[in-house]
Protein backbone atom coordinates (compact mmCIF):
# COMPACT_ATOMS: atom_id res chain seq x y z
CA UNK A 1 0.00 0.00 0.00
CA UNK A 2 1.45 3.33 -1.01
CA UNK A 3 1.61 6.26 1.37
CA UNK A 4 -1.18 8.31 -0.16
CA UNK A 5 -0.72 11.17 2.28
CA UNK A 6 2.80 11.74 1.02
CA UNK A 7 1.64 11.65 -2.60
CA UNK A 8 -1.28 14.05 -2.19
CA UNK A 9 -0.63 17.03 0.01
CA UNK A 10 -4.30 17.85 0.53
CA UNK A 11 -5.24 14.33 1.58
CA UNK A 12 -5.69 13.64 5.30
CA UNK A 13 -6.77 10.54 7.19
CA UNK A 14 -10.05 12.33 7.87
CA UNK A 15 -10.96 13.34 4.31
CA UNK A 16 -10.52 10.07 2.44
CA UNK A 17 -11.05 6.34 2.71
CA UNK A 18 -9.40 3.55 0.72
CA UNK A 19 -12.08 1.39 -0.87
CA UNK A 20 -10.24 -1.19 -2.97
CA UNK A 21 -6.93 -3.04 -3.33
CA UNK A 22 -4.33 -1.81 -5.79
CA UNK A 23 -4.82 -2.97 -9.37
CA UNK A 24 -3.55 -2.21 -12.84
CA UNK A 25 -6.76 -3.52 -14.40
CA UNK A 26 -8.48 -0.15 -14.70
CA UNK A 27 -7.52 3.46 -14.23
CA UNK A 28 -9.14 6.71 -13.18
CA UNK A 29 -10.90 7.38 -16.47
CA UNK A 30 -12.27 3.85 -16.61
CA UNK A 31 -13.42 4.19 -13.00
CA UNK A 32 -15.14 7.48 -13.80
CA UNK A 33 -16.83 5.69 -16.71
CA UNK A 34 -17.75 2.78 -14.39
CA UNK A 35 -15.67 0.27 -16.32
CA UNK A 36 -13.42 -1.94 -14.18
CA UNK A 37 -12.30 -4.24 -16.97
CA UNK A 38 -10.21 -1.92 -19.16
CA UNK A 39 -7.89 1.01 -18.79
CA UNK A 40 -9.09 4.09 -20.66
CA UNK A 41 -6.73 6.69 -22.04
CA UNK A 42 -6.38 8.37 -25.47
CA UNK A 43 -3.03 6.63 -25.87
CA UNK A 44 -1.20 6.97 -29.16
CA UNK A 45 -0.74 3.19 -28.95
CA UNK A 46 -4.26 1.97 -29.58
CA UNK A 47 -3.68 -1.41 -27.91
CA UNK A 48 -2.39 -0.32 -24.53
CA UNK A 49 -5.54 1.59 -23.56
CA UNK A 50 -9.15 1.45 -24.60
CA UNK A 51 -10.60 4.64 -26.02
CA UNK A 52 -14.05 5.05 -27.56
CA UNK A 53 -13.89 4.57 -31.30
CA UNK A 54 -14.13 7.65 -33.44
CA UNK A 55 -12.79 9.97 -30.77
CA UNK A 56 -9.24 11.21 -31.38
CA UNK A 57 -6.42 9.76 -29.32
CA UNK A 58 -4.99 13.02 -28.05
CA UNK A 59 -4.45 14.15 -24.47
CA UNK A 60 -6.68 17.21 -24.64
CA UNK A 61 -9.61 18.44 -22.60
CA UNK A 62 -11.82 18.40 -25.67
CA UNK A 63 -11.12 14.75 -26.35
CA UNK A 64 -11.91 13.72 -22.76
CA UNK A 65 -15.11 15.75 -22.84
CA UNK A 66 -16.13 14.10 -26.10
CA UNK A 67 -15.55 10.65 -24.62
CA UNK A 68 -17.87 11.41 -21.73
CA UNK A 69 -20.44 13.17 -23.90
CA UNK A 70 -20.57 9.81 -25.68
CA UNK A 71 -21.60 8.34 -22.31
CA UNK A 72 -24.40 10.84 -21.92
CA UNK A 73 -22.62 13.56 -19.97
CA UNK A 74 -22.72 17.27 -20.70
CA UNK A 75 -20.51 20.05 -19.30
CA UNK A 76 -21.88 21.92 -16.31
CA UNK A 77 -20.73 24.64 -13.96
CA UNK A 78 -21.33 23.27 -10.50
CA UNK A 79 -19.47 20.57 -8.65
CA UNK A 80 -22.16 20.44 -5.95
CA UNK A 81 -24.42 17.43 -5.62
CA UNK A 82 -27.58 17.77 -7.72
CA UNK A 83 -30.51 15.48 -7.07
CA UNK A 84 -30.91 13.00 -9.91
CA UNK A 85 -27.59 13.77 -11.58
CA UNK A 86 -24.24 12.02 -11.66
CA UNK A 87 -21.13 14.13 -12.15
CA UNK A 88 -17.54 13.52 -13.18
CA UNK A 89 -14.62 15.91 -12.84
CA UNK A 90 -11.60 16.32 -15.10
CA UNK A 91 -8.29 17.44 -13.62
CA UNK A 92 -5.62 19.03 -15.78
CA UNK A 93 -1.97 19.88 -15.24
CA UNK A 94 -0.59 23.41 -15.30
CA UNK A 95 0.22 22.72 -18.95
CA UNK A 96 -3.45 22.01 -19.66
CA UNK A 97 -2.98 18.24 -20.10
CA UNK A 98 -5.64 15.96 -18.57
CA UNK A 99 -4.25 14.08 -15.59
CA UNK A 100 -7.13 12.54 -13.67
CA UNK A 101 -10.88 11.99 -13.44
CA UNK A 102 -13.14 11.53 -10.42
CA UNK A 103 -16.80 10.50 -10.15
CA UNK A 104 -19.36 11.88 -7.72
CA UNK A 105 -21.23 9.43 -5.54
CA UNK A 106 -24.82 9.59 -4.32
CA UNK A 107 -23.55 11.03 -1.04
CA UNK A 108 -21.92 13.98 -2.78
CA UNK A 109 -18.45 12.63 -2.00
CA UNK A 110 -16.15 11.72 -4.85
CA UNK A 111 -14.51 8.44 -5.81
CA UNK A 112 -11.19 8.15 -7.62
CA UNK A 113 -8.92 5.39 -8.85
CA UNK A 114 -5.38 6.53 -8.17
CA UNK A 115 -3.34 5.28 -11.13
CA UNK A 116 -2.36 1.68 -10.40
CA UNK A 117 -3.04 2.17 -6.69
CA UNK A 118 -6.32 1.94 -4.83
CA UNK A 119 -9.76 3.47 -5.28
CA UNK A 120 -10.54 6.03 -2.66
CA UNK A 121 -13.57 7.99 -1.59
CA UNK A 122 -12.65 11.63 -0.95
CA UNK A 123 -14.64 14.39 0.62
CA UNK A 124 -13.96 16.98 -2.05
CA UNK A 125 -12.25 17.41 -5.39
CA UNK A 126 -9.62 19.60 -3.74
CA UNK A 127 -8.30 16.55 -1.86
CA UNK A 128 -6.42 15.40 -4.96
CA UNK A 129 -5.40 18.76 -6.38
CA UNK A 130 -1.68 19.45 -6.35
CA UNK A 131 1.53 19.03 -8.25
CA UNK A 132 0.70 15.73 -9.97
CA UNK A 133 -3.02 15.97 -10.72
CA UNK A 134 -3.09 19.74 -11.10
CA UNK A 135 -6.56 21.18 -10.58
CA UNK A 136 -10.13 20.53 -11.62
CA UNK A 137 -10.91 22.15 -14.94
CA UNK A 138 -14.21 20.69 -16.12
CA UNK A 139 -17.29 19.17 -14.52
CA UNK A 140 -19.72 17.09 -16.55
CA UNK A 141 -23.06 15.67 -15.51
CA UNK A 142 -25.72 13.26 -16.69
CA UNK A 143 -28.98 12.00 -15.29
CA UNK A 144 -28.47 9.13 -12.87
CA UNK A 145 -29.26 5.76 -14.38
CA UNK B 1 22.69 -30.29 -5.31
CA UNK B 2 25.00 -27.45 -4.42
CA UNK B 3 22.84 -24.56 -3.25
CA UNK B 4 23.02 -21.51 -5.39
CA UNK B 5 21.94 -18.10 -4.29
CA UNK B 6 20.55 -15.52 -6.58
CA UNK B 7 18.78 -12.33 -5.78
CA UNK B 8 15.56 -11.06 -7.20
CA UNK B 9 13.77 -7.86 -6.49
CA UNK B 10 10.26 -9.24 -6.57
CA UNK B 11 7.25 -7.35 -5.43
CA UNK B 12 4.96 -10.35 -5.17
CA UNK B 13 4.44 -12.37 -2.05
CA UNK B 14 0.80 -11.66 -1.34
CA UNK B 15 0.44 -15.26 -0.13
CA UNK B 16 3.45 -14.62 2.04
CA UNK B 17 1.68 -11.67 3.57
CA UNK B 18 -1.47 -13.60 4.16
CA UNK B 19 0.05 -16.78 5.46
CA UNK B 20 3.08 -15.72 7.37
CA UNK B 21 3.14 -12.05 8.09
CA UNK B 22 -0.43 -10.95 8.51
CA UNK B 23 0.47 -7.47 7.42
CA UNK B 24 -0.84 -7.18 3.82
CA UNK B 25 -0.15 -3.46 3.89
CA UNK B 26 3.61 -3.95 3.90
CA UNK B 27 5.58 -4.86 0.79
CA UNK B 28 7.95 -7.81 0.81
CA UNK B 29 11.14 -7.93 -1.19
CA UNK B 30 12.55 -11.32 -2.02
CA UNK B 31 16.29 -11.06 -1.79
CA UNK B 32 17.53 -14.53 -2.48
CA UNK B 33 17.06 -18.20 -2.06
CA UNK B 34 17.85 -21.66 -3.24
CA UNK B 35 16.77 -22.34 -6.77
CA UNK B 36 15.97 -25.70 -8.28
CA UNK B 37 17.09 -26.68 -11.76
CA UNK B 38 14.10 -24.88 -13.30
CA UNK B 39 14.92 -21.66 -11.54
CA UNK B 40 12.10 -21.94 -9.02
CA UNK B 41 12.63 -21.13 -5.39
CA UNK B 42 12.94 -24.04 -3.04
CA UNK B 43 13.30 -21.60 -0.23
CA UNK B 44 13.90 -17.94 -0.02
CA UNK B 45 15.03 -15.17 2.19
CA UNK B 46 12.82 -12.15 2.24
CA UNK B 47 12.79 -8.83 3.88
CA UNK B 48 9.72 -6.99 5.05
CA UNK B 49 10.09 -3.29 4.44
CA UNK B 50 8.15 -0.30 5.64
CA UNK B 51 6.56 2.38 3.49
CA UNK B 52 9.93 4.07 3.12
CA UNK B 53 11.35 0.76 1.89
CA UNK B 54 13.53 0.45 4.96
CA UNK B 55 13.99 -3.19 6.06
CA UNK B 56 12.16 -3.99 9.25
CA UNK B 57 12.04 -7.78 9.33
CA UNK B 58 13.68 -10.72 7.67
CA UNK B 59 12.71 -14.27 7.22
CA UNK B 60 12.79 -17.51 5.32
CA UNK B 61 9.75 -19.30 4.03
CA UNK B 62 9.20 -21.79 6.78
CA UNK B 63 7.51 -24.70 5.05
CA UNK B 64 10.37 -25.45 2.67
CA UNK B 65 13.38 -24.29 4.58
CA UNK B 66 16.57 -26.05 3.66
CA UNK B 67 18.47 -25.36 6.82
CA UNK B 68 21.87 -26.12 5.32
CA UNK B 69 21.21 -23.76 2.46
CA UNK B 70 20.05 -21.08 4.82
CA UNK B 71 23.13 -21.56 6.92
CA UNK B 72 25.29 -21.24 3.85
CA UNK B 73 23.55 -18.03 2.93
CA UNK B 74 24.16 -16.56 6.30
CA UNK B 75 27.71 -17.90 6.30
CA UNK B 76 28.25 -15.97 3.09
CA UNK B 77 26.96 -12.94 4.94
CA UNK B 78 29.46 -13.65 7.69
CA UNK B 79 26.76 -13.73 10.30
CA UNK B 80 24.46 -16.22 12.00
CA UNK B 81 20.98 -17.39 10.94
CA UNK B 82 19.38 -15.98 14.03
CA UNK B 83 16.31 -14.60 12.36
CA UNK B 84 15.09 -17.23 9.96
CA UNK B 85 12.30 -18.19 12.26
CA UNK B 86 10.59 -14.84 12.08
CA UNK B 87 7.86 -15.64 9.61
CA UNK B 88 4.68 -16.49 11.31
CA UNK B 89 5.36 -14.28 14.26
CA UNK B 90 3.67 -11.00 14.77
CA UNK B 91 5.71 -7.90 14.30
CA UNK B 92 5.47 -7.20 17.99
CA UNK B 93 7.14 -10.52 18.68
CA UNK B 94 9.93 -9.49 16.36
CA UNK B 95 10.70 -6.40 18.41
CA UNK B 96 13.31 -7.93 20.74
CA UNK B 97 15.48 -8.80 17.78
CA UNK B 98 14.96 -5.55 15.99
CA UNK B 99 18.63 -4.62 15.89
CA UNK B 100 19.68 -8.01 14.62
CA UNK B 101 16.98 -7.97 11.97
CA UNK B 102 18.07 -4.61 10.72
CA UNK B 103 21.67 -5.75 10.68
CA UNK B 104 20.85 -8.86 8.67
CA UNK B 105 18.59 -7.01 6.32
CA UNK B 106 21.25 -4.41 5.67
CA UNK B 107 23.77 -7.15 5.00
CA UNK B 108 21.42 -8.92 2.65
CA UNK B 109 20.84 -5.71 0.76
CA UNK B 110 24.58 -5.25 0.49
CA UNK B 111 24.95 -8.88 -0.57
CA UNK B 112 22.29 -8.31 -3.20
CA UNK B 113 24.14 -5.35 -4.64
CA UNK B 114 27.37 -7.29 -4.82
CA UNK B 115 25.91 -10.23 -6.69
CA UNK B 116 23.85 -8.51 -9.35
CA UNK B 117 25.17 -7.49 -12.71
CA UNK B 118 25.59 -3.74 -13.17
CA UNK B 119 22.95 -3.53 -15.89
CA UNK B 120 20.44 -5.44 -13.79
CA UNK B 121 21.17 -3.13 -10.86
CA UNK B 122 20.64 -0.12 -13.08
CA UNK B 123 17.37 -1.54 -14.40
CA UNK B 124 16.10 -2.29 -10.92
CA UNK B 125 17.06 1.11 -9.61
CA UNK B 126 15.25 2.86 -12.45
CA UNK B 127 12.28 0.49 -12.25
CA UNK B 128 11.93 1.19 -8.54
CA UNK B 129 12.14 4.94 -9.06
CA UNK B 130 9.65 4.85 -11.88
CA UNK B 131 7.19 2.68 -10.02
CA UNK B 132 7.41 4.71 -6.82
CA UNK B 133 6.95 8.01 -8.59
CA UNK B 134 4.26 7.11 -11.12
CA UNK B 135 2.11 4.40 -9.52
CA UNK B 136 -0.51 6.99 -8.55
CA UNK B 137 -0.73 8.44 -12.06
CA UNK B 138 -3.00 7.56 -14.97
CA UNK B 139 -1.63 9.99 -17.52
CA UNK B 140 0.31 8.03 -20.06
CA UNK B 141 2.44 11.07 -20.79
CA UNK B 142 3.45 11.39 -17.14
CA UNK B 143 4.08 7.66 -16.85
CA UNK B 144 6.17 6.99 -19.93
CA UNK B 145 8.06 10.27 -19.98
CA UNK B 146 9.37 9.65 -16.47
CA UNK B 147 13.19 9.87 -16.72
CA UNK B 148 13.72 6.36 -15.30
CA UNK B 149 11.25 4.82 -17.76
CA UNK B 150 13.00 6.61 -20.61
CA UNK B 151 16.37 5.40 -19.32
CA UNK B 152 15.11 1.81 -19.36
CA UNK B 153 13.88 2.23 -22.92
CA UNK B 154 17.33 3.64 -23.67
CA UNK B 155 18.93 0.38 -22.53
CA UNK B 156 17.41 -1.20 -25.63
CA UNK B 157 17.12 -4.97 -26.05
CA UNK B 158 19.41 -5.53 -23.06
CA UNK B 159 16.51 -4.47 -20.83
CA UNK B 160 14.06 -7.00 -22.25
CA UNK B 161 15.04 -9.92 -20.02
CA UNK B 162 14.61 -7.75 -16.95
CA UNK B 163 11.32 -6.30 -18.16
CA UNK B 164 9.85 -9.70 -18.90
CA UNK B 165 11.04 -11.02 -15.54
CA UNK B 166 9.37 -8.07 -13.84
CA UNK B 167 6.22 -8.54 -15.90
CA UNK B 168 6.06 -12.20 -14.92
CA UNK B 169 6.28 -11.27 -11.27
CA UNK B 170 3.59 -8.61 -11.38
CA UNK B 171 1.65 -6.76 -14.09
CA UNK B 172 3.22 -3.36 -14.60
CA UNK B 173 2.97 -0.75 -17.27
CA UNK B 174 5.89 -2.01 -19.35
CA UNK B 175 3.85 -2.18 -22.56
CA UNK B 176 4.96 1.13 -24.00
CA UNK B 177 8.62 0.25 -23.33
CA UNK B 178 8.24 -3.22 -24.85
CA UNK B 179 6.67 -1.72 -27.94
CA UNK B 180 9.35 0.96 -28.19
CA UNK B 181 12.27 -1.45 -27.76
CA UNK B 182 11.03 -4.33 -29.92
CA UNK B 183 9.04 -2.47 -32.55
CA UNK B 184 6.44 -5.19 -32.11
CA UNK B 185 2.87 -5.13 -30.86
CA UNK B 186 1.56 -8.65 -30.28
CA UNK B 187 -1.66 -7.46 -28.60
CA UNK B 188 -4.92 -8.09 -30.43
CA UNK B 189 -6.70 -4.76 -31.05
CA UNK B 190 -9.85 -6.17 -29.47
CA UNK B 191 -7.92 -6.57 -26.20
CA UNK B 192 -7.12 -2.86 -25.96
CA UNK B 193 -6.95 -1.79 -22.34
CA UNK B 194 -7.40 -5.34 -20.97
CA UNK B 195 -4.31 -5.67 -18.82
CA UNK B 196 -4.36 -9.42 -18.24
CA UNK B 197 -4.70 -10.12 -21.96
CA UNK B 198 -2.02 -7.57 -22.82
CA UNK B 199 0.33 -9.17 -20.30
CA UNK B 200 -0.43 -12.65 -21.65
CA UNK B 201 0.25 -11.50 -25.22
CA UNK B 202 3.59 -9.97 -24.31
CA UNK B 203 4.69 -12.92 -22.18
CA UNK B 204 3.84 -15.24 -25.05
CA UNK B 205 5.91 -13.03 -27.36
CA UNK B 206 8.74 -13.05 -24.83
CA UNK B 207 8.77 -16.83 -24.68
CA UNK B 208 8.64 -17.19 -28.45
CA UNK B 209 11.62 -14.87 -28.78
CA UNK B 210 13.72 -16.42 -26.02
CA UNK B 211 13.53 -13.67 -23.43
CA UNK B 212 11.73 -15.84 -20.88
Amino acid sequence: MADLLSLFGNLTPQNHKVTSPETLNYNCVAWAAEDVYRRWWPSANSRIHYWPSGIPRQETVEVFVRAFVRLGYAPCDSRELEEGYQKVALYISSAGIPTHMARQMDSGKWTSKLGTLEDIVHESLECLEGKDYGSVFRILKRKRR
Amino acid sequence: MEPTFKTHDVDWAEPLHQDYVGRPDLPVKVLGGQLDSDGRYLCFDAVLVNQAHEPIALGVRPKKVFVDAVNLAFHQLRTKPICYHLWGQSLSEVEPEWGAVQFLAANLLEFKDQTEEPLQREFQRHARNWSAETAHLSSETQIVLHPSYQRIIGMGPAALTFIFRDLQAEPKDWFWALNAITGEDPVDPSDAGNVSKIVDSWLRWGREHGYI
